[in-house]
């Protein structure tokens, strides 16, 4: 998952090159972005979470070491300054609840079939009853694709906490999960099947 | 990878396997490992079933919306620059200085940061952005408008860009701009697109262009650009307008009802209004690197009333065959032949 460029820019922005630290802005800005949002609708408070981070990796980038993923790294980092900042803001104002939340947003596509789109809706929306940390699993999972060590990693917590995490995820998940949807699924797999060439590999 | 353990594998194994999940999610780069699992259900017919019910679950997860915020992409790296120019100047005690060492801590602090913006700005140099079929990108452009290129289609421009020379740029295929209005006089003002043949002129505003076949189409849905052509003729154009020009001439004027349908490439992969057959069959070729055979010249004729939207290929080729009475038939992975009748 480390790309190449990830390595070259990293090493070069130790060494002090303006221009590696801008690109390592330019890759991950949008990343960062996406997933602090879902734990927060405060655009400029996200906004000074990456100042923050970008700042002080910069001033400190002398001491930094050599990540297994810059991505990874720069996740763990986002997230508990991240953190962090909530806590300390929760002191003053009261953040109706979105201190510990995490959310998912659905976003209709009229290019989906009509079984699609309402199954990814009620994928979504199971999702997002479940607790925060569960839905942050789930998300760092199925969304960035990431494996159990590098979930550990981010979240901070240890493999077996991990995988039980995840299974607790799952579980509540399939509680959730009524028949309808099952009945959906079902439904399209019918249709996938039919049409298996035709199953776009999700990208991103 | 040929292993027995996946021969009975449940829904809570491809959930658990770590190379599913990264292959899944579009992360695997490895096209072994990518070929593998497309290959998965013909393998292991016994598991299929479970490996499709993950595949759709997780699709339909990953389908959320993505927060990019590029809006503020810029502002946030500006005050992030800000941030580290003064800490790097930052004098340690500062209140055991008199006021000439003041001065002298304040105009460091000051060329710490235009050193920082020199090292970064005022390199120049050409920069060339392309895009591969199927591909789009867009780019920021030095004084932060944008382009988005659309599938094989390429932009130049210097990387430097000065308030004392027009900002300029050279387009291949098609692009659609949205370029930031400077307020300020001089030619720095100017914003020009250089295409085939012709030149833009801008004032903040959007318009798409399209380069293709030695054709080049304008259309402008925000603003008032100028297009200069064959040295000394111009043309102003309004928003709504839409122009062609080719073999030296201006030939096609109109006025477009929904000026922003122009740019829905930039949404949707692929999108069409009142599209014929042979204006299809060019963007298959053109963007998408097809090769299409069409056995009666006169198919491509044929047109597809309303507006096609689609995201891929293969659902385009769906409603071709769908509303026209012709036959596609795929040879191999890049080949189309196109036949009338059912």
């Amino acid at each position: 998952m480390q790309s190449e460029s990830h390595v070259l820019w990293w090493n070069a922005f130790k060494q002090g090159d303006w221009d590696a630290f801008t690109a390592l802005y330019g890759e991950f800005y949008e990343l960062l972005n996406n997933y602090g949002r879902k734990f927060t609708r405060d655009e400029d408070l996200i906004h000074d979470v990456v100042h923050d981070l970008f700042v002080r990796i910069w001033t400190t980038r002398q001491r930094l070491g050599q990540p297994v993923s810059v991505k990874n790294y720069l996740y763990k980092a986002f997230r508990s300054t991240l953190f962090r900042k909530i806590q300390s803001l929760s002191r003053f104002v009261e953040l109706d609840g979105e201190g510990g939340g995490f959310t998912v947003n659905f976003i209709p596509d009229a290019s989906f079939r009509q079984e699609e789109q309402e199954l990814r809706k009620q994928v979504i929306e199971m999702v997002n009853t479940l607790p925060a940390r569960q839905q942050e699993i789930i998300f760092l999972r199925f969304y960035e694709g990431m494996s159990y060590e590098e979930i550990s990693v981010i979240m901070d917590i240890n493999m077996s906490s991990t995988y039980k995490l995840l299974y607790k995820a799952l579980d509540n998940l399939q509680k959730a999960s009524n028949k309808q949807t099952w009945l959906l699924i079902g439904c399209l797999f019918f249709l996938l099947k039919n049409f298996s060439k035709k199953i776009p590999i999700p990208e991103g | 990878m040929n292993n027995d353990k996946y021969l009975k594998y449940s829904l809570q194994d491809f959930l658990d396997d770590d190379a599913f999940i990264k292959w899944v999610s579009g992360k695997e780069q490895d096209p072994v490992a990518a070929q593998f699992w497309s290959e998965y259900p013909v393998l292991y017919p016994a598991a299929a079933a479970n490996f499709e019910f993950a595949v759709t679950v997780i699709r339909s997860y990953r389908s959320q919306e993505f927060w990019d915020n590029k809006d503020s992409k810029a502002r946030v790296l500006e005050r992030i620059t800000a941030t580290i120019a003064i800490q790097d100047a930052r004098p340690v005690r500062m209140r055991w200085l008199n006021n000439w060492m003041r001065a002298a801590a304040v105009a460091l602090v000051i060329s710490a940061g235009v050193y920082m913006i020199v090292n970064h700005y005022f390199r120049p140099q050409m920069e060339q952005i392309a895009t591969g079929y199927g591909e789009m990108r867009t780019v920021t452009l030095p004084d932060h408008s944008t382009v988005t290129l659309n599938a094989s289609s390429a932009i130049s421009f210097n990387e430097e860009w000065s308030d004392k020379k027009a900002r300029e740029v050279w387009i291949e295929g098609e692009a659609y701009f949205d370029v930031k209005h400077i307020n300020r006089t001089g030619p720095g003002q100017q914003f020009i697109v250089h295409s085939n043949g012709i030149s833009i002129e801008v004032l903040g505003t959007s318009f798409n262009v399209r380069s293709r076949h030695g054709r080049t189409k304008v259309g402008l849905i925000t603003g008032k650009i100028k297009v200069d052509y064959n040295k000394d003729r111009s043309l102003v154009m309004l928003p709504g307008d839409y122009v062609e020009y080719a073999n030296n001439q201006l030939s096609v004027t109109r006025k477009l009802d929904k000026p922003e349908k122009i740019k829905r490439w930039t949404e949707i992969q692929l999108t069409f209004t009142d599209a014929t057959l042979g204006e299809i069959i060019e963007t298959l070729q053109d963007n998408y690197g097809y090769t299409v055979k069409v056995a009666d010249a006169s198919l491509r004729k044929l047109m597809i009333e309303g507006d096609i939207n689609v995201t891929n290929v293969e659902e385009l080729l769906t409603v071709i065959t769908t509303t026209l009475n012709v036959k596609i038939d795929q040879p191999s992975k890049k080949e189309l032949v196109i036949t009338s009748g059912k």
